[in-house]
Protein backbone atom coordinates (compact mmCIF):
# COMPACT_ATOMS: atom_id res chain seq x y z
CA UNK A 1 0.00 0.00 0.00
CA UNK A 2 1.01 3.65 -0.83
CA UNK A 3 1.89 6.02 2.46
CA UNK A 4 -1.03 6.88 3.92
CA UNK A 5 -0.78 10.90 3.91
CA UNK A 6 -0.64 10.70 -0.19
CA UNK A 7 -2.77 12.60 -1.59
CA UNK A 8 -3.59 14.94 1.89
CA UNK A 9 -1.08 17.35 1.25
CA UNK A 10 -4.10 19.70 0.59
CA UNK A 11 -2.70 23.14 1.60
CA UNK A 12 -6.39 25.10 1.91
CA UNK A 13 -4.08 28.60 1.79
CA UNK A 14 -2.54 26.91 -1.61
CA UNK A 15 -4.04 28.96 -4.86
CA UNK A 16 -5.68 26.13 -6.72
CA UNK A 17 -4.50 27.92 -10.02
CA UNK A 18 -1.55 27.91 -8.86
CA UNK A 19 -1.70 23.93 -8.25
CA UNK A 20 -3.02 23.37 -11.71
CA UNK A 21 -0.57 25.29 -13.46
CA UNK A 22 2.27 23.39 -11.80
CA UNK A 23 0.69 20.08 -12.67
CA UNK A 24 0.24 21.16 -16.43
CA UNK A 25 4.17 21.40 -15.84
CA UNK A 26 4.53 18.65 -14.44
CA UNK A 27 2.66 16.32 -16.17
CA UNK A 28 4.66 17.31 -19.44
CA UNK A 29 8.33 17.02 -17.39
CA UNK A 30 10.18 14.45 -18.56
CA UNK A 31 12.17 14.71 -15.12
CA UNK A 32 9.77 12.79 -13.41
CA UNK A 33 10.82 9.84 -15.01
CA UNK A 34 14.39 8.11 -13.88
CA UNK A 35 16.43 9.01 -17.31
CA UNK A 36 14.39 12.16 -18.48
CA UNK A 37 12.96 10.24 -21.02
CA UNK A 38 8.99 9.57 -20.21
CA UNK A 39 6.51 12.44 -18.83
CA UNK A 40 2.89 12.04 -18.11
CA UNK A 41 2.54 13.23 -21.13
CA UNK A 42 4.18 10.58 -23.39
CA UNK A 43 1.52 7.60 -22.41
CA UNK A 44 -1.30 10.44 -21.82
CA UNK A 45 -0.87 12.50 -25.32
CA UNK A 46 -3.20 15.18 -24.91
CA UNK A 47 -3.37 15.00 -28.95
CA UNK A 48 -4.34 11.50 -28.68
CA UNK A 49 -7.37 12.25 -26.33
CA UNK A 50 -4.34 11.78 -23.33
CA UNK A 51 -3.71 8.29 -24.84
CA UNK A 52 -0.83 6.71 -26.82
CA UNK A 53 -2.01 4.52 -29.92
CA UNK A 54 0.22 2.23 -28.91
CA UNK A 55 -0.61 -1.19 -27.41
CA UNK A 56 1.25 -1.32 -24.26
CA UNK A 57 3.85 1.44 -23.48
CA UNK A 58 7.32 0.70 -22.49
CA UNK A 59 8.93 2.03 -19.04
CA UNK A 60 11.61 4.47 -19.20
CA UNK A 61 14.36 1.84 -19.73
CA UNK A 62 12.10 0.29 -22.14
CA UNK A 63 10.53 -2.35 -19.63
CA UNK A 64 7.43 -4.08 -21.30
CA UNK A 65 4.08 -2.18 -20.61
CA UNK A 66 1.43 -4.54 -19.38
CA UNK A 67 -1.45 -2.82 -19.97
CA UNK A 68 -3.54 -0.47 -22.78
CA UNK A 69 -2.91 3.57 -22.14
CA UNK A 70 -6.24 4.96 -20.86
CA UNK A 71 -7.87 8.10 -21.97
CA UNK A 72 -7.82 10.86 -19.11
CA UNK A 73 -10.73 12.57 -20.40
CA UNK A 74 -12.75 13.78 -17.50
CA UNK A 75 -11.19 11.40 -15.16
CA UNK A 76 -11.81 13.18 -12.14
CA UNK A 77 -14.71 11.88 -12.28
CA UNK A 78 -13.67 8.69 -12.02
CA UNK A 79 -12.84 6.15 -8.67
CA UNK A 80 -11.65 3.39 -8.47
CA UNK A 81 -8.84 4.88 -10.99
CA UNK A 82 -6.85 2.24 -13.51
CA UNK A 83 -8.27 -0.96 -15.24
CA UNK A 84 -8.26 -3.70 -12.35
CA UNK A 85 -7.12 -1.92 -8.99
CA UNK A 86 -10.27 -0.62 -6.61
CA UNK A 87 -7.79 0.48 -3.90
CA UNK A 88 -6.83 3.33 -6.02
CA UNK A 89 -9.67 5.97 -5.24
CA UNK A 90 -7.92 9.52 -6.00
CA UNK A 91 -6.07 11.22 -8.38
CA UNK A 92 -3.58 11.67 -6.04
CA UNK A 93 -2.81 8.35 -5.22
CA UNK A 94 -2.58 7.18 -8.75
CA UNK A 95 0.21 9.51 -9.69
CA UNK A 96 2.24 7.45 -7.79
CA UNK A 97 1.80 4.59 -9.46
CA UNK A 98 3.72 5.70 -12.68
CA UNK A 99 6.04 7.36 -10.89
CA UNK A 100 7.28 5.47 -7.96
CA UNK A 101 5.84 2.01 -8.96
CA UNK A 102 7.59 -1.70 -9.87
CA UNK A 103 4.56 -3.18 -11.16
CA UNK A 104 5.48 -2.91 -13.78
CA UNK A 105 8.19 -0.10 -14.02
CA UNK A 106 7.09 2.84 -15.47
CA UNK A 107 8.93 5.88 -15.02
CA UNK A 108 11.24 4.73 -12.07
CA UNK A 109 11.04 6.64 -9.65
CA UNK A 110 10.94 4.46 -6.36
CA UNK A 111 13.30 5.56 -3.59
CA UNK A 112 14.09 9.17 -5.45
CA UNK A 113 12.14 11.44 -3.42
CA UNK A 114 14.72 13.61 -2.91
CA UNK A 115 16.36 13.23 -6.48
CA UNK A 116 12.89 14.30 -7.62
CA UNK A 117 13.19 17.40 -5.30
CA UNK A 118 16.30 18.35 -6.23
CA UNK A 119 16.03 18.91 -10.28
CA UNK A 120 12.58 20.09 -9.41
CA UNK A 121 14.13 22.73 -7.35
CA UNK A 122 16.97 24.18 -9.46
CA UNK A 123 13.97 25.56 -11.56
CA UNK A 124 13.38 28.70 -10.83
CA UNK A 125 9.99 28.43 -12.34
CA UNK A 126 9.23 25.40 -9.87
CA UNK A 127 10.22 26.80 -6.73
CA UNK A 128 7.87 29.84 -7.70
CA UNK A 129 4.97 27.74 -8.48
CA UNK A 130 5.49 25.26 -5.47
CA UNK A 131 5.44 28.17 -3.16
CA UNK A 132 2.35 29.76 -4.43
CA UNK A 133 0.49 26.19 -4.43
CA UNK A 134 2.08 25.18 -1.27
CA UNK A 135 2.10 27.91 0.86
CA UNK A 136 1.44 26.19 4.28
CA UNK A 137 4.22 23.57 3.16
CA UNK A 138 6.53 26.25 2.33
CA UNK A 139 6.76 24.89 -1.42
CA UNK A 140 8.06 21.81 -0.55
CA UNK A 141 8.91 19.67 -3.21
CA UNK A 142 7.99 15.84 -2.49
CA UNK A 143 5.88 12.80 -4.04
CA UNK A 144 2.87 14.46 -1.93
CA UNK A 145 3.01 18.23 -3.26
CA UNK A 146 4.13 16.29 -6.99
CA UNK A 147 0.87 14.37 -6.65
CA UNK A 148 -1.79 16.78 -5.60
CA UNK A 149 -0.48 19.51 -8.03
CA UNK A 150 -0.99 16.89 -10.90
CA UNK A 151 -4.58 15.42 -9.54
CA UNK A 152 -5.39 19.00 -9.63
CA UNK A 153 -4.08 19.25 -13.41
CA UNK A 154 -5.93 16.45 -14.15
CA UNK A 155 -9.48 17.38 -12.63
CA UNK A 156 -9.07 20.15 -15.09
CA UNK A 157 -9.05 17.65 -18.17
CA UNK A 158 -13.23 18.18 -18.85
CA UNK A 159 -14.79 17.07 -21.96
CA UNK A 160 -18.36 17.12 -22.75
CA UNK A 161 -18.17 18.93 -26.69
CA UNK A 162 -19.60 15.87 -28.64
CA UNK A 163 -21.93 15.27 -30.81
CA UNK A 164 -24.09 13.57 -28.38
CA UNK A 165 -23.63 16.25 -25.76
CA UNK A 166 -24.76 18.83 -28.24
CA UNK A 167 -28.01 16.21 -29.61
CA UNK A 168 -28.78 15.67 -25.86
CA UNK A 169 -29.21 19.38 -24.78
CA UNK A 170 -31.34 20.22 -27.64
CA UNK A 171 -28.90 20.99 -30.36
CA UNK A 172 -28.47 19.53 -33.79
CA UNK A 173 -29.82 15.81 -33.42
CA UNK A 174 -27.37 12.64 -34.23
CA UNK A 175 -27.36 11.28 -37.82
CA UNK A 176 -30.41 8.70 -37.99
CA UNK A 177 -27.67 5.87 -37.69
CA UNK A 178 -25.96 6.88 -34.56
CA UNK A 179 -29.72 7.53 -33.57
CA UNK A 180 -30.68 3.60 -34.34
CA UNK A 181 -26.81 2.88 -32.55
CA UNK A 182 -27.69 4.34 -29.56
CA UNK A 183 -31.20 2.22 -29.22
CA UNK A 184 -29.74 -0.24 -29.57
CA UNK A 185 -26.67 0.12 -27.24
CA UNK A 186 -29.44 1.09 -24.35
CA UNK A 187 -31.63 -1.87 -25.42
CA UNK A 188 -31.47 -5.12 -26.75
CA UNK A 189 -27.87 -5.14 -26.88
CA UNK A 190 -27.27 -4.46 -23.10
CA UNK A 191 -24.26 -2.13 -23.39
CA UNK A 192 -25.75 0.81 -20.88
CA UNK A 193 -25.88 -1.38 -17.99
CA UNK A 194 -22.01 -1.51 -18.00
CA UNK A 195 -21.62 1.77 -20.04
CA UNK A 196 -23.52 3.54 -18.18
CA UNK A 197 -24.36 7.41 -17.51
CA UNK A 198 -22.56 10.73 -18.52
CA UNK A 199 -19.16 9.12 -18.88
CA UNK A 200 -20.58 5.30 -20.39
CA UNK A 201 -19.04 3.87 -17.48
CA UNK A 202 -20.50 2.12 -14.16
CA UNK A 203 -16.40 1.98 -12.48
CA UNK A 204 -17.19 -1.52 -12.26
CA UNK A 205 -15.40 -4.64 -12.82
CA UNK A 206 -16.72 -6.98 -15.35
CA UNK A 207 -14.76 -9.65 -17.37
CA UNK A 208 -16.60 -10.08 -20.49
CA UNK A 209 -18.28 -13.27 -21.90
CA UNK A 210 -15.68 -14.23 -24.33
CA UNK A 211 -12.84 -13.55 -22.73
CA UNK A 212 -10.84 -16.00 -20.60
CA UNK A 213 -9.74 -15.62 -16.80
CA UNK A 214 -6.51 -15.72 -17.53
CA UNK A 215 -5.05 -13.55 -20.17
CA UNK A 216 -2.27 -14.49 -22.42
CA UNK A 217 0.41 -11.94 -20.88
CA UNK A 218 -0.69 -13.07 -17.11
CA UNK A 219 -2.75 -10.45 -16.57
CA UNK A 220 -5.35 -11.16 -13.42
CA UNK A 221 -7.18 -8.21 -14.01
CA UNK A 222 -8.95 -7.18 -10.40
CA UNK A 223 -7.03 -10.78 -8.87
CA UNK A 224 -3.63 -8.66 -8.96
CA UNK A 225 -4.59 -7.09 -6.72
CA UNK A 226 -7.64 -8.65 -4.52
CA UNK A 227 -6.32 -12.34 -4.39
CA UNK A 228 -9.69 -13.91 -5.29
CA UNK A 229 -9.89 -16.06 -7.86
CA UNK A 230 -13.48 -14.76 -8.89
CA UNK A 231 -11.90 -11.81 -9.89
CA UNK A 232 -9.94 -13.24 -12.65
CA UNK A 233 -10.19 -11.71 -15.80
CA UNK A 234 -12.46 -8.57 -14.47
CA UNK A 235 -11.44 -5.29 -15.38
CA UNK A 236 -12.97 -1.56 -14.77
CA UNK A 237 -15.34 -0.69 -17.33
CA UNK A 238 -13.82 1.92 -19.55
CA UNK A 239 -15.32 5.23 -20.46
CA UNK A 240 -16.46 5.29 -24.52
CA UNK A 241 -16.22 8.66 -24.45
CA UNK A 242 -13.51 9.71 -27.28
CA UNK A 243 -13.22 6.03 -27.55
CA UNK A 244 -12.94 6.86 -31.53
CA UNK A 245 -9.85 8.34 -31.20
CA UNK A 246 -7.89 6.04 -28.14
CA UNK A 247 -7.19 2.58 -30.10
CA UNK A 248 -6.06 0.03 -29.85
CA UNK A 249 -8.60 -1.51 -26.97
CA UNK A 250 -9.40 -3.01 -23.89
CA UNK A 251 -6.86 -3.74 -20.98
CA UNK A 252 -4.04 -5.09 -22.67
CA UNK A 253 -4.64 -3.28 -26.38
CA UNK A 254 -5.71 -6.35 -28.23
CA UNK A 255 -8.02 -5.14 -30.60
CA UNK A 256 -7.51 -3.53 -33.47
CA UNK A 257 -10.69 -1.48 -33.93
CA UNK A 258 -13.85 -1.03 -32.10
CA UNK A 259 -15.38 -3.20 -34.30
CA UNK A 260 -13.05 -6.22 -32.60
CA UNK A 261 -13.53 -4.59 -29.29
CA UNK A 262 -16.99 -4.75 -29.21
CA UNK A 263 -17.06 -8.92 -30.79
CA UNK A 264 -14.54 -9.91 -28.14
CA UNK A 265 -17.66 -8.57 -25.31
CA UNK A 266 -19.62 -12.14 -26.73
CA UNK A 267 -22.39 -10.15 -27.53
CA UNK A 268 -24.34 -11.17 -30.79
CA UNK A 269 -24.98 -8.31 -32.47
CA UNK A 270 -26.42 -8.03 -36.27
CA UNK A 271 -23.93 -6.64 -39.09
CA UNK A 272 -26.19 -3.82 -39.40
CA UNK A 273 -26.68 -3.16 -35.60
CA UNK A 274 -23.02 -2.99 -35.14
CA UNK A 275 -22.34 -0.50 -37.98
CA UNK A 276 -25.03 1.61 -36.07
CA UNK A 277 -23.31 0.98 -32.51
CA UNK A 278 -20.29 1.84 -33.99
CA UNK A 279 -21.88 5.37 -35.59
CA UNK A 280 -23.05 6.26 -32.03
CA UNK A 281 -19.69 5.64 -30.37
CA UNK A 282 -18.57 7.96 -33.31
CA UNK A 283 -20.72 10.58 -31.81
CA UNK A 284 -18.94 10.45 -28.45
CA UNK A 285 -15.81 12.08 -29.92
CA UNK A 286 -14.37 15.22 -28.54
CA UNK A 287 -11.84 16.69 -30.54
CA UNK A 288 -11.45 20.01 -29.43
CA UNK A 289 -10.03 18.59 -26.05
CA UNK A 290 -7.05 17.20 -28.03
CA UNK A 291 -6.22 20.93 -29.41
CA UNK A 292 -7.18 22.50 -26.46
CA UNK A 293 -3.72 24.74 -25.57
CA UNK A 294 -4.63 24.80 -21.77
CA UNK A 295 -3.53 21.19 -21.50
CA UNK A 296 -0.58 21.60 -24.17
CA UNK A 297 3.11 21.07 -23.16
CA UNK A 298 3.39 24.89 -21.57
CA UNK A 299 6.25 27.09 -23.05
CA UNK A 300 9.29 28.45 -21.17
CA UNK A 301 7.50 31.55 -19.69
CA UNK A 302 6.94 31.22 -16.27
CA UNK A 303 3.27 31.16 -15.13
CA UNK A 304 4.58 33.35 -12.20
CA UNK A 305 6.96 35.97 -12.76
CA UNK B 1 25.09 7.09 -45.40
CA UNK B 2 23.70 3.89 -44.91
CA UNK B 3 26.47 3.29 -41.98
CA UNK B 4 25.29 3.39 -38.08
CA UNK B 5 27.47 6.43 -36.46
CA UNK B 6 27.88 6.86 -32.84
CA UNK B 7 26.36 10.02 -31.29
CA UNK B 8 27.55 11.46 -28.01
CA UNK B 9 24.61 13.50 -26.90
CA UNK B 10 24.48 16.14 -24.38
CA UNK B 11 22.70 17.06 -21.51
CA UNK B 12 18.93 18.25 -22.57
CA UNK B 13 19.81 22.22 -21.04
CA UNK B 14 23.09 22.29 -22.62
CA UNK B 15 21.47 21.60 -26.25
CA UNK B 16 20.67 24.22 -28.25
CA UNK B 17 17.52 22.67 -30.42
CA UNK B 18 16.56 24.26 -33.88
CA UNK B 19 13.32 23.40 -33.11
CA UNK B 20 11.28 22.52 -30.12
CA UNK B 21 11.41 18.58 -30.56
CA UNK B 22 8.31 16.99 -30.28
CA UNK B 23 8.94 15.59 -26.75
CA UNK B 24 11.74 17.83 -25.42
CA UNK B 25 13.00 15.11 -22.64
CA UNK B 26 13.94 16.21 -18.91
CA UNK B 27 16.94 18.15 -17.81
CA UNK B 28 18.58 14.65 -16.48
CA UNK B 29 18.20 13.46 -20.87
CA UNK B 30 20.12 13.89 -23.55
CA UNK B 31 20.29 15.68 -27.01
CA UNK B 32 22.08 16.33 -29.90
CA UNK B 33 21.84 18.30 -33.37
CA UNK B 34 23.53 16.53 -36.49
CA UNK B 35 24.26 17.34 -40.24
CA UNK B 36 23.61 14.62 -42.97
CA UNK B 37 23.37 14.84 -46.71
CA UNK B 38 21.10 13.29 -49.30
CA UNK B 39 22.52 12.80 -52.21
CA UNK B 40 19.53 11.56 -53.70
CA UNK B 41 15.92 12.49 -53.24
CA UNK B 42 13.72 9.65 -51.94
CA UNK B 43 12.42 7.91 -48.49
CA UNK B 44 15.35 7.11 -45.81
CA UNK B 45 14.62 5.48 -42.83
CA UNK B 46 16.21 6.54 -39.50
CA UNK B 47 17.33 3.87 -37.04
CA UNK B 48 18.24 3.61 -33.60
CA UNK B 49 18.87 1.83 -30.82
CA UNK B 50 17.51 3.92 -28.18
CA UNK B 51 14.26 5.19 -27.89
CA UNK B 52 14.98 9.00 -28.36
CA UNK B 53 12.75 11.61 -30.08
CA UNK B 54 13.59 12.21 -33.44
CA UNK B 55 13.23 15.36 -35.65
CA UNK B 56 14.65 15.78 -39.23
CA UNK B 57 14.11 19.24 -40.56
CA UNK B 58 14.69 20.74 -43.65
CA UNK B 59 14.85 24.34 -44.56
CA UNK B 60 13.57 25.10 -40.96
CA UNK B 61 10.96 22.61 -40.56
CA UNK B 62 10.46 19.47 -38.91
CA UNK B 63 9.43 17.30 -41.53
CA UNK B 64 6.35 14.71 -41.16
CA UNK B 65 7.03 11.04 -40.57
CA UNK B 66 5.98 8.63 -43.49
CA UNK B 67 6.29 5.47 -41.35
CA UNK B 68 7.63 4.21 -38.13
CA UNK B 69 8.50 0.72 -36.71
CA UNK B 70 10.29 -1.44 -34.74
CA UNK B 71 13.82 -2.97 -35.93
CA UNK B 72 13.75 -6.72 -36.63
CA UNK B 73 13.71 -8.78 -33.14
CA UNK B 74 17.57 -9.05 -31.77
CA UNK B 75 18.37 -6.79 -34.05
CA UNK B 76 19.82 -4.43 -31.52
CA UNK B 77 17.37 -1.58 -33.56
CA UNK B 78 14.19 -0.49 -31.19
CA UNK B 79 13.13 2.21 -32.99
CA UNK B 80 12.86 3.31 -37.01
CA UNK B 81 10.95 6.13 -38.19
CA UNK B 82 10.98 7.06 -42.02
CA UNK B 83 10.86 9.83 -43.75
CA UNK B 84 10.36 11.46 -47.63
CA UNK B 85 13.14 14.00 -47.66
CA UNK B 86 14.29 15.93 -50.92
CA UNK B 87 18.58 15.80 -51.55
CA UNK B 88 20.48 18.49 -49.71
CA UNK B 89 22.32 19.03 -45.93
CA UNK B 90 19.73 19.05 -43.27
CA UNK B 91 19.16 18.27 -39.56
CA UNK B 92 18.83 15.13 -37.66
CA UNK B 93 17.31 16.55 -34.04
CA UNK B 94 17.87 13.93 -31.08
CA UNK B 95 16.14 14.79 -28.08
CA UNK B 96 15.09 12.77 -24.99
CA UNK B 97 17.59 9.97 -24.58
CA UNK B 98 17.94 8.24 -21.43
CA UNK B 99 21.85 7.82 -22.15
CA UNK B 100 24.93 10.18 -23.51
CA UNK B 101 25.66 7.22 -25.98
CA UNK B 102 23.34 6.20 -29.14
CA UNK B 103 23.72 4.39 -32.23
CA UNK B 104 21.92 6.10 -35.36
CA UNK B 105 21.82 4.97 -39.23
CA UNK B 106 20.45 6.46 -41.89
CA UNK B 107 19.72 4.74 -45.02
CA UNK B 108 18.04 5.27 -48.05
CA UNK B 109 14.59 3.07 -48.01
CA UNK B 110 14.34 0.53 -51.13
C1 LIG C 1 4.70 4.37 -19.50
C2 LIG C 1 3.40 4.94 -19.80
C3 LIG C 1 2.71 5.76 -18.73
C4 LIG C 1 3.19 6.86 -18.07
C5 LIG C 1 4.56 7.50 -18.20
C6 LIG C 1 2.11 7.33 -17.24
N1 LIG C 1 1.02 6.53 -17.39
FE1 LIG C 1 -0.80 6.81 -16.52
N2 LIG C 1 -1.39 5.01 -17.21
C7 LIG C 1 -0.64 4.17 -18.01
C8 LIG C 1 -1.27 2.87 -18.09
C9 LIG C 1 -0.77 1.67 -18.85
C10 LIG C 1 -2.44 2.95 -17.27
C11 LIG C 1 -3.39 1.80 -16.93
C12 LIG C 1 -2.73 1.10 -15.77
C13 LIG C 1 -3.52 -0.01 -15.17
O1 LIG C 1 -4.70 -0.14 -15.45
O2 LIG C 1 -2.96 -0.79 -14.37
C14 LIG C 1 -2.48 4.31 -16.76
C15 LIG C 1 -3.52 4.80 -15.96
C16 LIG C 1 -3.57 6.11 -15.49
C17 LIG C 1 -4.70 6.68 -14.80
C18 LIG C 1 -6.03 5.99 -14.52
C19 LIG C 1 -7.07 6.42 -15.53
C20 LIG C 1 -8.42 5.78 -15.30
O3 LIG C 1 -9.29 5.92 -16.16
O4 LIG C 1 -8.60 5.13 -14.28
C21 LIG C 1 -4.35 7.96 -14.46
C22 LIG C 1 -5.20 8.97 -13.71
C23 LIG C 1 -3.00 8.16 -14.93
N3 LIG C 1 -2.56 7.03 -15.58
C24 LIG C 1 -2.26 9.32 -14.72
C25 LIG C 1 -0.89 9.41 -14.98
C26 LIG C 1 -0.03 10.47 -14.49
C27 LIG C 1 -0.47 11.64 -13.64
C28 LIG C 1 1.22 10.20 -14.95
C29 LIG C 1 2.52 10.96 -14.68
C30 LIG C 1 2.91 11.03 -13.28
C31 LIG C 1 1.15 8.98 -15.74
N4 LIG C 1 -0.14 8.52 -15.71
C32 LIG C 1 2.22 8.43 -16.41
C33 LIG C 1 0.53 4.49 -18.64
C34 LIG C 1 1.35 5.55 -18.27
C1 LIG D 1 -20.76 -6.64 -18.57
C2 LIG D 1 -20.44 -5.24 -18.72
C3 LIG D 1 -20.29 -4.72 -20.16
C4 LIG D 1 -21.23 -4.72 -21.16
C5 LIG D 1 -22.63 -5.25 -21.12
C6 LIG D 1 -20.60 -4.08 -22.28
N1 LIG D 1 -19.32 -3.72 -21.97
FE1 LIG D 1 -18.00 -2.83 -23.21
N2 LIG D 1 -16.54 -3.13 -21.85
C7 LIG D 1 -16.73 -3.65 -20.59
C8 LIG D 1 -15.43 -3.91 -19.98
C9 LIG D 1 -15.19 -4.51 -18.61
C10 LIG D 1 -14.47 -3.54 -20.94
C11 LIG D 1 -12.95 -3.71 -20.81
C12 LIG D 1 -12.67 -5.20 -20.97
C13 LIG D 1 -11.22 -5.58 -21.09
O1 LIG D 1 -10.36 -4.74 -21.27
O2 LIG D 1 -10.93 -6.79 -21.02
C14 LIG D 1 -15.20 -3.02 -22.09
C15 LIG D 1 -14.60 -2.47 -23.23
C16 LIG D 1 -15.33 -1.91 -24.27
C17 LIG D 1 -14.72 -1.20 -25.39
C18 LIG D 1 -13.25 -0.89 -25.54
C19 LIG D 1 -12.95 0.44 -24.89
C20 LIG D 1 -11.51 0.71 -24.66
O3 LIG D 1 -11.18 1.88 -24.40
O4 LIG D 1 -10.66 -0.20 -24.70
C21 LIG D 1 -15.75 -0.85 -26.23
C22 LIG D 1 -15.62 -0.08 -27.53
C23 LIG D 1 -16.96 -1.32 -25.65
N3 LIG D 1 -16.66 -1.95 -24.45
C24 LIG D 1 -18.22 -1.19 -26.19
C25 LIG D 1 -19.31 -1.90 -25.76
C26 LIG D 1 -20.54 -2.05 -26.52
C27 LIG D 1 -20.81 -1.41 -27.86
C28 LIG D 1 -21.36 -2.84 -25.78
C29 LIG D 1 -22.72 -3.40 -26.19
C30 LIG D 1 -22.70 -4.19 -27.39
C31 LIG D 1 -20.66 -3.16 -24.54
N4 LIG D 1 -19.42 -2.59 -24.58
C32 LIG D 1 -21.20 -3.89 -23.51
C33 LIG D 1 -17.91 -3.92 -19.99
C34 LIG D 1 -19.10 -4.11 -20.69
Amino acid sequence: MLAAGAGMAKDSGGSAEAQVALGRRLFHDGDLSINGTLSCATCHDPRHSFADGTRAHPGAHGEPGLRNVPSLVNVGAFSPLTWGNDALTTLELQALVPIAGEDPVEMGMKGQEAELARRLSANGCYRKLFKAAFPKARGRIDFATVSTALAAFQRTIVSHETAWDRATSGGAPLPEAAVRGEAVFRGGAGCASCHSGREFTDLGFHRLAGEPASAPNGDFGLARVSGRSEDRGRFRTPSLRNVALTGPYLHDGSAETMADAIVRHGIALSPGDAADVEAFLDALTDTAVTTDTRYARPGKTCEIS
Amino acid sequence: MGAAFDATLAPTPKVDYVLEPGKPGGSVSFGGLFAFDVAKAGRYRIAQNGRSWVDVIVDGKAVASAAHGHGPECSGITKMVEYDLPSGRHLLQIAANGEAALTVMVAPVR
